[in-house]
C-alpha cells in the first residue's frame, strides 16, 4: 500500500464519517433535511425552531458520539499494541471499571460536584485500575498469555463493578448511575464538550507521534530495546494517553465496552500495522461506529431509546468471540 | 486411611453446622423489628405472640431458607463444573451460566407472569433453559478442533457470552415498567428477591433431588479426577459421567440463580474451601462444599442487611469483594506453576 492509498484511504473514512453525523443529525423525533443541517452549522439563525432542536439537542449530542468514540477506539488500539494483545480493550480490561467507580464515589459524597472535577477523578480512577491490571502482569512470575490477562482484567472488572453498585445501592444512586453502567451519549451538553474535545485531540496527537515506535513494539519488547527505543518512556507515555482517554470518556460517555475491540482490528485491516497510520484511522472509525450506533439506539424502537452500551455489546460479544477463537488457532 | 479422613471430614461438618446455627439465630433477629433471643426460641418452638410469629415466620425464615438452600445449589454446581471442566478456576457465574439463568427469568417475567395463577411454578423451567442455552454455546465455542476443551479460553468465552445475556436481560428489563427495571439491575447483583414460601416449596426439591444425585456420581468423578484415561479402564462410561455432571450443574444453579439472585465467584470459594479441608474425594467434598455454600450466603446476606441497615448491599456484591481477589490469586499461582 503506498502512501498515497493511505491518504486516499483516510480522505474516504473522512467522508464516511462527515456523512454519518449530517445524518445522526438530520435524523430523529422530527427529521431535518440535510440542507437546513448545513445552513445551521454555517449560518445559525437562533430564531428558527429547527436550527434550535439542532444546535440545543442534536449537535452536542453528535459530537459527543463522535468524540467520545474516537477515545475509546484510540485508547483500544493503544493498549492492543503495547500489550501485545487483540483481546485488550479498556472497557472488558476494567480501566472503565476504575473511573466509574470514582464517579461513584464523587455522586455518593459531593452530589453537587462540578463536570471538571468529575472528569479529575473519572481520570484518577482510569489510572489506579491501569496500575492494577498491569501490576497483575507484574505479580506473575510466568509470562502472562493473552487469554489470562484478559481473564484477570475481566475480573477486575467485575469486582469494580462489584464495589460501585454497593456504593450505589448504599447511597441509594441507583437511578443517576444507570446511565454509567449502560453508557450513553444522550445528556452530552456543550458545558462539557470543550475539555472532551481537547483532550480527546491531544491525546491523539501524541499518540500519533509514538505510533513510529508503538509498531515496532508491537512485533516484540526484544527488537525495540535493540533499536534503542526507551521502553519504559514508552510504555509510561501509552499508560497516560490511556488514562486520558478513558477517564474523559467515561466521564462523558459512561462505560462503554467493546469499541476499543473491534476498532482496532477494523483498522489493521484497512490500512495494515503502522500505528502512525492505525491510530487516526481507529479514531475515524471509532467516531463512525458510536454516531451510527447512537442514531440506531434512538431510531429502532422510537420514540424509546436503546442504551448505547448495550448496542454496542450486541455487535461487540460475537466479535469478541471470533477473535478469541482465533486466538488459539495460533 | 479412609477412617482417618472421616475424622477430620466429621470434625469440619459439625464446625461448619454450628458456624449456620449461629449465623443463623443472628440472622433471624435482624431487622428493624428486634426480637430477644428467648422470644425467638419460643417463637420457633410455637410459643409465641402472633405478630412475633408473623414477622419470623413469614418474612425472616423463608428468606434464610432460601440463602441456604441457594447457598448449597450454588456451592455443589462449581464443584460439578469443576469436575466437568478439570479445572478448578471454574466458576458457574463467571462462566455465564448465571447469566443464562437471569435472561430466562426476565424472559418469563416479561412474557408469561401473568398469565395465570401459581405461574411461579415455571420459574425453574424457565431458568434452566436459559442456564442450558449458555452451557452449550460455551461448550460448543470453546472445543476446539481436536475436541479438547482449553479451560482459559471456556472462561473467556463464558465471560463474553453472559456479557451478551447480561445486554439482552437489560435490554427486555429496560422494555418493561420502572420496577422491573430496578428489579433486574438488583438482581443482576445478587439480592436475595424471593422472599415467600412458594419460592422455598419451589427451590428446596430441586436442590435437594440434584445434591443427592450428584452425590451419587461422587465415586466417579473421583475416578474422572485421577485421568480420563484411567476412569475409561475403570469401566465408566466418560462422556456420560461428564455430561451427567455438567446437566446437573446447570439446573442446579439455574435453578437457585432464579430464587436467589446472580451469586458470583460462590461456586467459585465454596468448592476450594471444601477441598482445602477435606481433600480431594467428592464424596467427602461435595457435602462439605454444600454447607460451606449455604453458610456463605447465608452470612453475606446477614451481613448486607445488619451492617448497612439503611439500604441492604445485596448478598452478591460482598461475595465477589471476597471471590474476586481469590480468583485473581488462583489464576496467577495457576499461571506461576504452568
Amino acid at each position: 500500500m503506498t502512501i498515497w492509498h493511505k491518504w486516499i484511504m483516510i480522505f474516504v473514512l473522512l467522508i464516511i464519517c462527515f456523512a454519518s453525523i449530517i445524518f445522526a443529525i438530520s435524523i430523529g423525533a422530527k427529521n431535518i433535511p440535510f440542507i437546513t443541517v448545513w445552513t445551521s452549522i454555517f449560518q445559525y439563525n437562533s430564531e428558527d425552531n429547527l436550527h434550535q432542536i439542532i444546535y440545543d439537542v442534536r449537535l452536542p449530542r453528535v459530537l459527543g458520539a463522535v468524540f467520545v468514540g474516537a477515545a475509546f477506539a484510540v485508547a483500544g488500539t493503544v493498549i492492543q499494541a503495547i500489550t501485545r494483545n487483540p483481546l485488550a480493550d479498556i472497557g472488558i480490561l476494567g480501566i472503565n471499571g476504575g473511573a466509574v467507580l470514582l464517579v461513584t464515589i464523587c455522586f455518593a459524597f459531593y452530589p453537587a460536584i462540578s463536570y471538571g472535577w468529575l472528569t479529575f477523578f473519572s481520570f484518577i480512577g482510569a489510572a489506579l485500575s491501569t496500575f492494577l491490571v498491569f501490576s497483575i502482569g507484574l505479580v506473575a512470575r510466568g509470562n502472562l498469555s493473552p487469554l489470562t490477562f484478559t481473564i484477570a482484567g475481566a475480573v477486575i472488572a467485575a469486582f469494580l463493578h462489584a464495589i460501585s453498585s454497593g456504593i450505589a445501592i448504599y447511597f441509594d444512586l441507583n437511578q443517576e448511575l444507570a446511565f454509567w453502567y449502560a453508557g450513553g451519549v444522550a445528556g452530552v451538553t456543550w458545558r462539557q464538550l470543550p475539555l472532551l474535545i481537547t483532550i480527546v485531540i491531544v491525546s491523539i496527537i501524541i499518540a500519533t507521534l509514538l505510533g513510529k515506535q508503538l509498531t515496532i513494539l508491537s512485533t516484540g519488547q526484544e527488537m525495540a530495546s535493540s533499536l534503542g527505543i526507551n521502553i519504559k518512556f514508552l510504555l509510561f507515555t501509552s499508560m497516560g494517553v490511556i488514562v486520558l482517554l478513558g477517564g474523559v470518556g467515561v466521564a462523558v460517555g459512561g462505560s462503554i465496552s467493546f469499541v476499543g475491540l473491534i476498532i482496532p482490528h477494523l483498522s489493521r485491516k484497512f490500512i495494515g500495522h503502522d500505528y502512525r497510520w492505525n491510530i487516526p484511522v481507529s479514531a475515524l472509525l471509532g467516531s463512525t461506529l458510536v454516531v451510527i450506533a447512537d442514531l440506531s439506539a434512538r431510531i429502532i424502537f422510537a420514540p424509546k431509546e436503546l442504551a448505547l452500551g448495550i448496542l454496542i455489546a450486541f455487535i461487540g460479544v460475537p466479535f469478541f468471540l471470533v477473535v478469541a477463537k482465533k486466538l488459539e488457532g495460533t | 486411611m479412609a477412617t482417618k479422613r472421616r475424622i477430620p471430614f466429621l470434625l469440619y461438618i459439625s464446625i461448619t453446622l454450628i458456624f449456620i446455627f449461629l449465623t443463623f439465630f443472628f440472622s433471624i433477629n435482624t431487622g428493624s423489628y428486634q426480637l430477644s433471643l428467648l422470644e425467638v426460641v419460643n417463637n420457633l418452638f410455637g410459643q409465641g405472640q402472633d405478630h412475633n410469629i408473623l414477622v419470623l415466620f413469614e418474612y425472616r425464615l423463608p428468606r434464610i431458607l432460601m440463602a441456604l438452600v441457594g447457598g448449597a445449589g450454588i456451592a455443589v454446581a462449581g464443584s460439578l463444573l469443576q469436575s466437568y471442566t478439570g479445572n478448578h478456576l471454574a466458576d458457574t457465574g463467571l462462566l455465564g451460566l448465571h447469566a443464562g439463568a437471569s435472561c430466562g427469568l426476565i424472559i418469563f417475567m416479561s412474557f408469561f407472569s401473568q398469565k395465570f395463577l401459581y405461574a411461579e411454578i415455571l420459574i425453574p423451567l424457565f431458568a434452566f433453559s436459559g442456564g442450558a442455552l449458555a452451557a452449550v454455546s460455551i461448550v460448543y465455542l470453546a472445543k476446539s478442533k481436536n475436541g479438547g476443551i482449553n479451560t482459559n479460553k471456556l472462561i473467556l468465552i463464558g465471560i463474553a457470552v453472559s456479557a451478551l445475556f447480561n445486554a439482552i436481560t437489560l435490554f427486555l428489563s429496560l422494555r418493561l415498567s420502572k420496577d422491573t427495571y430496578s428489579f433486574a439491575a438488583s438482581w443482576l447483583l445478587g439480592n436475595i428477591w424471593g422472599r415467600h414460601w412458594i419460592h422455598v416449596s419451589i427451590l428446596i426439591p430441586w436442590v435437594a433431588l440434584f445434591s443427592f444425585l450428584a452425590y451419587h456420581l461422587a465415586h466417579r468423578l473421583n475416578l474422572l479426577q485421577v485421568g480420563e484415561a484411567f476412569a475409561q479402564t475403570t469401566g465408566i462410561n466418560v462422556k456420560r459421567t461428564k455430561n451427567s455432571a455438567l446437566i446437573m450443574a446447570v439446573v442446579l444453579s439455574s435453578v437457585s440463580v432464579a430464587i436467589v439472585g446472580n451469586i458470583s465467584f460462590l461456586g467459585l470459594l465454596a468448592p476450594h474451601l471444601a477441598r482445602q479441608l477435606v481433600g480431594s474425594d467428592y464424596r467427602l467434598n461435595l457435602p462439605l462444599s454444600a454447607l460451606i455454600g449455604a453458610g456463605i450466603l447465608l452470612l453475606s446476606d446477614t451481613i448486607g442487611r445488619s451492617l448497612f441497615e439503611a439500604n441492604p448491599i445485596p448478598a452478591g456484591i460482598l461475595v465477589s469483594f471476597i471471590g474476586g481477589p481469590y480468583f485473581i490469586y488462583l489464576l496467577l499461582k495457576n499461571n506461576r506453576s504452568v
